[in-house]
Parts: C-alpha cells; sequence; structure tokens
C-alpha cells in the first residue's frame, strides 16, 4: 500500500479523499500509512495554493494565518522521498 | 524483602492510559514530570500477591521510533530501564491504528498484557474486538475495559503476574529478514529499527550502517519495514474485529417486520394514516378555539360602534388575516412533530428503502415519498421536508410536484361540490381528486428532469442506522422551530392577500355585485368559460383559494348568501368564551387520543359549509362545470404559505414558475374534464 | 478460478469478501468513506419487498444500496 501512496503522490499532491479512492483504503489505513510516511519524512501535508497565498507555502512562517490552512487536508511527497523514490522505469 | 514488579503503560495518546492508572491506583496516585521535562510522569505503586508493584504511565506515542520529546521518553524508558511489565492500551474502535504500536512492542520482547479499553465506545459503533483471538494472535493476554468507569482494573491487576513475552508477528520481505538475521543484535526490535531508520538515542554501530547501505541498494528499508507492519495490523485487525453474534439485534428484529416483503408496504400505509389522523385529530380542537377567539374578537371591535368601513376592515381584514395566519399553526406543529420523529427515530430510511423502486422511474430516491406523502396533509411542511434530500436538482423536482398533492384544506371544498353534484358517487370523485393530483405531481417530477440542474454525485447508497427513540425535548424543539420559521416568513404575505381581496370587495362602496372583486371575478370567467365556468362568484372564489384553500367555502358562502352580521359581545362575555372554548379544545385533545387507535372510517367528514349554500351552488353551474371546476381548484396555483416556502427554499424565479405552471396544468386538466364530462 | 461474482449477485445471508469497486468516482468515493474496503466482509440481509434496493450488512453499517450500484462492488471468488 505504501508504494501505491507514494506513486500517487509522485504524480502531484493529493488530498485525503483522492487518496482514499485512488488507494480504496479506509480512512483507518490510509492514516496509519499517512503516518507512517511522514514519521519516516517521506510526505508531509501541503497547503493547496487558493485566494491570495500563491505560493503553494509548505514552510512559509505565516502558513497558520492562510486561509488555505482551513483547506482539505492535502498530502505530498518530500524532496526525501523525491530524491528515493525513483519513477517507474 | 517484597519482590518488585516494575509495569510501564504504553499507548497511543488519547486510548485513556491515565484514566486506566488512576482506576488503579485509587487514592495513592503521584504527579510529578519527567526529568528535564514539563511532560506529567503518573505513577502508583501497591502491593498485590506479596510483590510490591511500581507502575509507570509512560508518555502516548505512536511508534516507538517517534521523535517528539514525549515520544523519546517513552523509548528511553523502554530501552535502558525496561520494565518487568508493559501495559499496552488499545483504542477497541480503532484497532487497526493501535496494532501499529503493538506490534513493535511485541518485538521488543518484553512480558506484556494488552488492554481493550474504551469497548463500551466500540460497541456504540458496533464494534466487537475477539480478545481471546486477538490474545491468541499477540501471544500475550489481551483484557477488555472500560477504565473510565473501572470495569475490567481487577482483571488487568491480576494478569500483571502472569504476563507473558509476544510474539513477533510481523513478516518482513526476504531482503530485510535476512540482514536482521546477520546483524548482531539480540533484541528484534533494536536490530528492525537499526536497519530501516535513525532514531535519535538509538547508537547505531558500524556493522548496523554496512547492512543497512546494503539494503538500501535493494530497496527502501524503511518503506519495507513500515509495510510490513501495516499489512500485519490490517491482517490482524481484519481477524478479531468481528461482529460477534449476539443474537438478533432490536434493530433488526423491527426491520423484519417493518420491511417484510409482504406486510412491509401496508404497513406503511397504515403508518401514513396513522400520522394524518394524528395531525387531523389533534389540531381540529385548536382550529376550532381559534375561530373562537376570532369571534369573541369580532364581537368585541362591533361592541365598539366604529363606521362600518372600519369595523369590517378589523374583522374581515385583521382579524380575519390574522385568523387565517394562525390557523395553519396548529396543523403545521403536529406535522412537523411527526415529521422531527420519524426522522430522529431512523424510520425515514426505512420509507427509503420501501419505496426506492417506485420512486426510481421518475428518476428519484425512495425517500422523496415523504414530501410527497406529507403534501397530503398540507404542502407548506411538504417544502420544508424536502431538505431530507441530499441532492438540489431532485429537492426542486419534488417542491414542483407537492402542491399538486390535494392537501386537507382543499378537501372541504371537495366534499361541499362532490355532495352536491355527484351524490351517488361522491366518495370516488374525491378519490380521483386524490389520484389525478399524485399523477400530476409525479409527471411534473419526471418532466422537470430535462430542465432542473442534476448534480453529478447521486448515488442510491444509505445508511441504515439503528432505530432509537428520539428525545421528545428534540423533536418538540424542531417542530417548534420549524413552525415558528413558518410563520414568520408567511405571516406577511397571507395578510397582506387577505387585506388585498378586503379592499377588492369594498371598492366601490355599494352592492357586493358592484364591487371591484365582483368586476375581476367577472373577467376571471372570460378564462374559465371553456371549462363551463360561467358564474363570477365561483370563479371569484379562486382568488382567495391562492390565500389559504380553506376560504374557499367561506368566501362562497359570502358571494352567495351575503355576510354574516356579526353580533357586538361585551369584554366579560367574550372573555367567558374563551374558557369556555379554551376547555372544550383540552377536552376534544384528550378524547382524540382512543380516536387514533379506531378502526377509520371510509366515509367523507360531514359537510359543514352554511346552509342555503348548497342549493345556490347547484344552480350555478352544471355537474361537468363542477368537475372542471373541482379539478382546476385541485391544481391551480400552490396556496400564498406554499408559495412563500418555495420562494425561501428555491428563490424567486421557482416560485413563480411554479405558479404559471399550475395555472396552465389546471386549465388544461380542467378544459379536458369538461370536455370529457359535457 | 470462478467469474468474478458481484454484490448484487451474492445470495442472502452468505458471506463473501470485498475484491473491488468500480465505477463513477462518487460512488466509489461514497461507498470508501463509509468503510467499505477491499478485503471486507459483506451480507446481503434481504431485499426491499418491491425488489430494489438491497439491504447489505458490512462490517457493523447497514446500507441500502440500488442492485445495478450493487454490480459495481465486486466480490473474491469464494474458496
Amino acid at each position: 500500500m505504501l508504494a501505491e501512496l507514494l506513486e500517487a503522490l509522485r504524480v502531484r499532491p493529493r488530498t485525503r479523499n483522492e487518496l482514499l479512492l485512488l488507494l480504496q483504503a479506509s480512512p483507518g489505513q490510509l492514516e496509519a500509512a499517512l503516518f507512517q510516511l511522514s514519521r519516516g519524512g517521506y510526505v508531509d501535508r501541503a497547503i493547496p495554493e487558493q485566494g491570495s497565498c500563491h505560493s503553494g507555502c509548505g514552510h512559509c512562517s505565516v502558513k497558520n494565518f492562510c486561509p488555505g490552512e482551513s483547506a482539505e487536508e492535502t498530502w505530498r511527497l518530500t524532496d526525501k522521498a523525491l530524491s528515493r523514490v525513483a519513477p517507474p522505469a | 524483602m517484597t519482590p518488585v514488579l516494575r509495569v510501564a503503560t504504553v499507548g497511543n495518546p488519547n486510548v485513556g492510559k491515565s484514566s486506566l492508572i488512576n482506576a488503579i491506583a485509587g487514592s495513592n496516585l503521584s504527579v510529578g514530570n519527567w526529568p528535564g521535562t514539563t511532560v506529567d510522569r503518573l505513577s502508583i505503586s501497591f502491593e498485590l500477591d506479596q510483590v510490591h508493584v511500581e507502575w509507570v504511565d509512560l508518555p502516548g506515542t505512536y511508534s516507538l521510533a517517534g521523535a517528539t520529546s514525549e515520544e523519546s521518553i517513552t523509548r528511553r524508558e523502554l530501552l535502558t530501564s525496561p520494565p518487568d511489565v508493559v501495559v499496552n492500551v488499545i483504542d477497541a474502535g480503532n484497532l487497526e491504528r493501535n496494532l501499529g504500536l503493538t506490534l513493535e512492542l511485541s518485538e521488543l520482547g518484553l512480558p506484556m498484557v494488552v488492554v481493550l479499553n474504551l469497548v463500551d465506545e466500540a460497541r456504540a459503533h458496533g464494534i466487537e474486538v475477539d480478545a481471546s483471538k486477538l490474545s491468541d494472535c499477540l501471544g500475550v493476554e489481551a483484557i477488555e475495559t472500560v477504565a473510565s468507569s473501572g470495569q475490567g482494573c481487577a482483571e488487568v491487576k491480576a494478569a500483571l503476574l502472569r504476563a507473558s513475552r509476544g510474539r513477533a508477528l510481523v513478516e518482513y520481505p526476504e531482503y530485510f529478514q535476512a540482514a536482521v538475521r546477520q546483524l548482531d543484535e539480540p533484541n528484534r526490535w533494536r536490530a528492525v529499527t537499526l536497519l530501516s531508520e535513525d532514531v535519535p538515542g538509538l547508537d547505531s554501530h558500524e556493522q548496523a550502517q554496512r547492512l543497512r547501505r546494503q539494503l538500501e541498494l535493494v530497496q527502501d528499508p524503511f518503506l519495507s519495514v513500515a509495510e510490513a507492519r501495516l499489512k500485519m495490523a490490517r491482517h490482524l485487525t481484519c481477524d478479531v474485529e468481528v461482529r460477534i453474534d449476539r443474537g438478533v439485534s432490536r434493530t433488526e428484529k423491527i426491520d423484519r417486520l417493518l420491511l417484510h416483503p409482504l406486510l412491509g408496504l401496508p404497513l406503511f400505509l397504515v403508518g401514513m394514516l396513522e400520522v394524518f389522523r394524528f395531525t387531523y385529530e389533534f389540531s381540529a380542537p385548536w382550529i376550532g378555539f381559534l375561530d373562537v377567539v376570532k369571534g369573541v374578537l369580532s364581537s368585541w371591535v362591533t361592541s365598539w360602534g366604529l363606521a362600518p368601513l372600519a369595523q369590517s376592515f378589523l374583522i374581515s381584514g385583521v382579524i380575519g388575516g390574522a385568523g387565517t395566519v394562525a390557523a395553519f399553526s396548529p396543523v403545521l406543529f403536529l406535522l412537523y412533530l411527526a415529521m422531527a420523529f420519524l426522522e430522529a427515530s431512523g424510520l425515514l430510511a426505512r420509507t427509503t428503502f420501501l419505496f426506492d423502486q417506485v420512486m426510481k422511474w421518475v428518476g428519484l430516491p425512495g425517500r422523496s415519498l415523504i414530501p410527497l406523502l406529507l403534501g397530503f396533509g398540507c404542502n407548506v411542511p411538504a417544502i420544508y421536508s424536502t431538505r431530507i434530500l441530499p441532492n438540489l436538482g431532485d429537492r426542486l423536482r419534488v417542491a414542483l410536484a407537492i402542491p399538486f398533492m390535494a392537501c386537507s384544506a382543499r378537501l372541504t371544498v371537495f366534499v361541499l361540490f362532490a355532495a352536491i353534484f355527484f351524490p351517488k358517487t361522491a366518495p370516488y370523485v374525491v378519490l380521483g381528486l386524490y389520484l389525478l393530483g399524485l399523477l400530476l405531481g409525479l409527471l411534473t417530477a419526471l418532466l422537470m428532469r430535462r430542465f432542473v440542474p442534476q448534480d453529478s454525485d447521486r448515488t442510491g447508497i444509505m445508511e441504515m442506522p439503528p432505530y432509537r427513540f428520539p428525545s421528545w425535548r428534540a423533536v418538540f424543539r424542531q417542530a417548534w422551530l420549524r413552525t415558528y420559521s413558518f410563520l414568520r416568513d408567511a405571516a406577511g404575505p397571507i395578510l397582506g392577500a387577505v387585506l388585498l381581496v378586503w379592499f377588492l370587495h369594498q371598492v366601490p362602496a355599494g352592492k357586493p355585485e358592484n364591487s371591484l372583486y365582483a368586476g375581476v371575478s367577472r373577467a376571471l370567467t372570460v378564462p374559465l368559460a371553456p371549462l363551463g365556468i360561467h358564474d363570477w362568484r365561483l370563479a371569484g372564489a379562486l382568488m382567495p383559494g391562492f390565500i389559504a384553500k380553506e376560504v374557499v367555502v367561506g368566501t362562497l358562502g359570502v358571494s352567495f348568501l351575503g355576510e354574516e352580521p356579526v353580533a357586538a359581545g361585551g369584554l366579560g362575555e367574550g372573555l367567558g368564551q374563551l374558557a369556555t372554548g379554551f376547555g372544550v379544545a383540552l377536552q376534544e385533545t384528550v378524547l382524540a387520543v382512543p380516536k387514533l387507535f379506531g378502526v377509520p372510517s371510509a366515509e367523507l367528514p360531514p359537510d359543514e359549509s352554511p346552509n342555503g349554500l348548497s342549493a345556490a351552488i347547484g344552480r350555478a353551474c352544471d355537474s361537468a362545470g363542477a368537475l372542471a371546476y373541482l379539478v382546476f381548484l385541485l391544481l391551480y396555483t400552490p396556496c400564498v404559505a406554499t408559495v412563500a416556502a418555495v420562494r425561501s427554499e428555491f428563490g424567486n424565479g421557482w416560485a413563480i414558475f411554479s405558479v404559471i405552471w399550475q395555472l396552465s396544468v389546471a386549465w388544461l386538466a380542467g378544459w379536458i374534464a369538461y370536455q370529457v364530462m359535457a | 478460478m470462478k467469474p468474478s461474482l458481484t454484490l448484487a449477485q451474492l445470495p442472502l445471508n452468505q458471506p463473501a469478501l470485498v475484491e473491488r469497486i468500480t465505477g463513477p468516482q462518487p460512488f466509489v468515493r461514497r461507498l470508501l468513506s463509509l468503510g467499505v474496503t477491499p478485503g471486507c466482509g459483506v451480507k446481503v440481509v434481504r431485499c426491499a419487498p418491491l425488489g430494489d434496493p438491497i439491504q447489505v450488512e458490512i462490517g457493523r453499517l447497514q446500507l441500502a444500496i440500488r442492485r445495478l450500484e450493487a454490480g459495481q462492488v465486486h466480490l473474491q471468488p469464494s474458496v
């Protein structure tokens, strides 16, 4: 399941709902998988580009005040994952 | 010297670890901080079978390899001063998520007891965990508890002394297993962790680093480990999280009756009939009381001796209008009460299940039957009840169909006319009108499919919740709020329309036949002529019928027979009448209870229109015209209150469309009826 | 291997396991959010008096689902 999850995120960041759909996983399973991957530093939560904030924030220092923060939970790969998870040959 | 048993609780955050230690501690709980941190350190000690138990609560964590300060404390404690027994607390309702940590703990190789906490909540959500099966799988004792109430705590205590080491269950891929075997590290959890990730406080060594570099050439070991653990957690969950057969649930027993292949549909119809009887029987006394109030107020106004025009304005306009608004509220409140009950009890979902197939041919979900049926009681709450449909397109289509349902107010006119013109077949004529309305309503819904925006996410999947008895407070509150919002929204339009009709009646002063009202009514007979309606008094009654169908009969009475004079009454006399009226209403309400359980009669309610009206109407048109009039009246326009409801739910455009659409359908259907009959 | 069975064809009261769910996204998403996932057990409890929809027990849930849509839930071949 982790491999599929990483592959899904390699294409582009995705919302929780998208991931549930793509992986055909239950919310509990997805939560556990995302937990493992974020613990290993492979994925982190992204804030979707929205409103006036077009930076795709990430480490933006004011992201807590960003209107995008309340938006749907979105996940993306970290640089570490991008360097490690090779695109399929 | 007494032997010492060191115990540590480990578990995810918020699974009730501190509730457990609190329940076991009683009063001797000591609270401190973990050295160098502000993290609470809960501990207790007690004697158990000549053993001194020292129990500490480790901070919550999802993984032993975590990096936060709490997670580091837990790891450091477990690795540097391993307890004699680990008590792993698990949320029984969230097993898969919790088992990740359990699997790591069993690799750690310490004697362990698994505490399945919060089993009450899990059960409330319908989740049963087979504790003995879980125990077999893990190789350690698993005990169900409700720590907050102390349930199971004694068993946990007793299990401490016989705690066993768990089995390391997770199966890693072969390339990784091989490295674990090669690594000179007896502790499996340490070995696996050293080979797959960097964890603060866990000293790696040269051999581990070399092996890990080799592994990384094959695959990412971290991912392999995480994947294997997730898989095992899933596997275990599937195995032990079962619905233990507790016999047939109460809900299933009720469903066996209500959803019975043969009995289901008749039972539903009886239920629906009861809803209407309940509404009718309990509202009638209070509508009667409101009439008394109206009469008393009018008599007081008369006693003031005002100018005739002012008096008429107050009595027919203001009191009459307010009375019309108020007369809605008993029916509405009771129907809303029934609605709220159906919704909260889980019955509504069953209706959908029963009638989904029927509604499918008009392209609507099964539960859209409820608003349609409520429409037979009163269109207004029916419109609001379309909110039970999740889909806007469906809601709109149902709302456009609802006004075709013959509400109870229209019945008074049906009864009067049917008795005059079709004395032998009256019940069938009335029944036919009901069916005609239903049919045209459904056809409208079907037709509108093309014009109403359809939402994309429509699925027929629906949860069938367990039955439960709703709280009366919530049901009454909801019914009251909905009734109140009706009174707030519709009072204006109704009052305005009543005053307008009153105005038309009064201008110019003089005989009623010469009033503006009569003029407009005569103009109305032109479009109605093809329907066989030539009498202006019949045509005119359709105007107040737009305000509320209840007043059609009254208006006909006034037009044909003239206004009944209102006698003046004194204050004391009026108050006496009010008190008596209230007493009568209360008494009738109580008497209505047994009526609910009686056999419904197939007879039409008695005609209570003024004497002489029947004869006058009988002379006003022929039977073909009468039928056309009834058909037109059934279909022609929703009352003001319904239009207001459509407007507040769907906007001006649809409200106007609804009126125009119904007028067209009504005219056409009336014309056909007349042509067929004549 | 037997041909794949769908939920619509499952006989009454016979337990089976979900293999995969096909069909439009909202449908799949709705089922997944209700916890209907590959690997979980299902059972048809009854069908409505008029034949459609069917009542399905999935874990702790009772769901009403139309036959057409039940046909998109593929089941693992029984062993």
